[in-house]
């Protein structure tokens, strides 16, 4: 039944039947146009050892993204992704991976500044969570701090607003007036949200470098908390060497419901990380990240040291130790280990 | 055959630099001329249409051209695979990069054919039928 709705989807969206006379050349990592549609995506295989657990081999995730410029008021865009399936493990074993929809949205353009988004997107807090497919950023493993604490999707309504000139940060505000759409399986995902409305600012500092600050509000699905969120991250480039960071803090208050634990009202993370381009291909990565969760007692220490080489542009290759510790292994998403991984966009 | 291609390749980076880097556009663009950071600006995805609503379309040559080798560093004084990562962002954001183009002739015949494309070709192209914005060193 998903399937079927993803093919009307994509039928609709007129990527299934172009008009051959409109075909343009395709090129790996700039994706595939045809007039005023475009295809493209990226893949990702993960080599994960963890130490004391079977080692294994997944497809992190196959992720395909199309849209549209049709008008002024029509330009769809869809994302989806097959994710976190088993390819091989030792000792055998195989946890077969998930289809989601990730964004599922129509811009329409009020102005040259201004654009009213409605549908499923990426929520705007911090960076890391508008822009985590695996070839575009630097490490294998996604810090706690930009996905854990908060809605990282919404899905409703947003407006966008930003000034060409930079002479004013941009922002984008967006309600989400119920719960997800497509709501992602368990397995992906361990809090749902309802009723979130939030806020980002954007300060660019240049073509990459950025200074952002975020606000988010909304209701826990699960435990019936109310939580209110505050964020910060920038990324800043000093010649070969670029720093980014992101910190969250958000304060939860109101029903605990029965199966849930509320050790402490606040939750905190931050992360930091450094790379250094030792040549246009090769990458040396270091970073470190606090978190503490409001329903763990202890707090997570992760440091990781990783390599990215990335011999042309729409690949890279990643090696990454990281060194994990302070929590119950039963929370742990993030264990001691090595991870390496392939990834492409096309 | 190896000297040759390495002869040729010398040469039409001597003439990248010699002549340097026309920025044209389709006759149906209200704009005579452009600044370096508006150009930026639509190279960055930032402006999206002409003063008469027209989309705005850019045009880029192939990342291991001369062409856009000169073009990153006179526009935004990085190289095309930096400038590359930037794009990429932007398409996972769901915005459209650059159309690559794979020659000056190509980006000419689609500036003439798309009503609001721009794009850049080396300064000693024949122009018919496409208007200059402004010409880089």
């Amino acid at each position: 039944m998903r399937n079927t709705l993803l093919l009307v989807v994509l039928a609709q969206f007129g990527l299934m039947f172009p008009s051959p006379c409109q075909a343009e050349d395709y090129e790996i990592g700039q994706g595939w146009h045809s007039g005023n549609y475009y295809l493209s995506g990226y893949a990702s295989i993960e080599a994960v050892d963890r130490f004391g657990a079977p080692a294994r081999l997944d497809l992190g995730d196959l992720s395909l993204f199309a849209g549209g410029r049709i008008s002024q008021w029509a330009n769809p865009f869809m994302e989806v992704e097959f994710s976190r399936q088993t390819l091989i493990r030792q000792g055998g074993g195989i946890v077969h991976g998930d289809w989601i929809v990730e964004r599922f949205y129509n811009d329409m353009i009020l102005s040259e500044h201004d654009t009213l988004r409605v549908g499923k997107i990426l929520t705007p807090l911090g960076d890391w969570n508008q822009v985590h497919a695996a070839p575009l950023v630097p490490l294998v493993t996604r810090p706690y701090t930009a996905a854990r604490g908060f809605e990282t999707y919404a899905s409703g309504i947003s407006w966008m607003h930003d000034l060409e000139d930079g002479s004013s940060p941009d922002f984008q505000l967006y309600w989400q007036p119920d719960t997800e759409w497509f709501k992602r399986p368990a397995s992906q995902t361990v809090r749902n949200f309802r009723n979130v409305i939030g806020v980002h600012l954007n300060l660019p500092l240049g073509l990459v470098d950025k200074i952002g600050a975020s606000f988010q509000h909304g209701k826990l699905v699960e435990s019936g908390e109310r939580y209110t969120l505050y964020g910060f991250n920038a990324n800043l480039s000093f010649g070969n060497l670029k720093l980014e960071g992101e910190a969250i803090r958000a304060h939860f208050s109101g029903a605990v419901l029965p199966g849930t634990a509320q050790v402490r009202s606040t939750e905190t993370g931050f992360f930091a990380l450094a790379d250094y381009t030792v040549t246009p291909e090769w990458h040396g990565i270091l970073a470190g990240e606090y978190y503490q969760d409001h329903m763990v007692d202890g707090s997570s220490r992760i440091i990781s040291l990783a390599v990215n080489y990335k011999p042309s542009l729409p690949m890279v290759w990643k090696l990454e130790y990281i060194y994990q510790a302070g929590v119950p292994a039963s929370f742990a998403l993030v264990d001691t280990g090595l991870k390496g991984s392939f990834s492409l966009l096309f | 055959m190896r000297i040759l291609l390495l002869i040729i390749g010398v040469l039409s980076a001597s003439l990248v630099q010699a002549g340097g880097l026309l920025i044209v556009v389709s006759n149906k663009v209200p704009d005579n001329k452009i600044s370096l950071e508006q150009l930026a600006n639509i190279y960055t995805m930032k402006k999206v249409f002409w003063k008469n609503n027209i989309r705005v379309v850019p045009i880029n040559h192939k990342v291991a051209s001369e062409e856009r080798k000169r073009f990153s560093k006179v526009v935004f004084n990085l190289s095309p695979k930096e400038v590359g990562d930037y794009w990429n962002r932007l398409r996972y954001e769901g915005k459209l990069p650059p159309v690559i183009q794979a020659s000056d002739q190509a980006v000419l015949g689609f500036v003439r054919k798309v009503p609001g494309a721009i794009g850049y070709i080396n300064a000693n192209q024949k122009l018919t039928g496409v208007k200059i914005l402004l010409r880089l060193p």
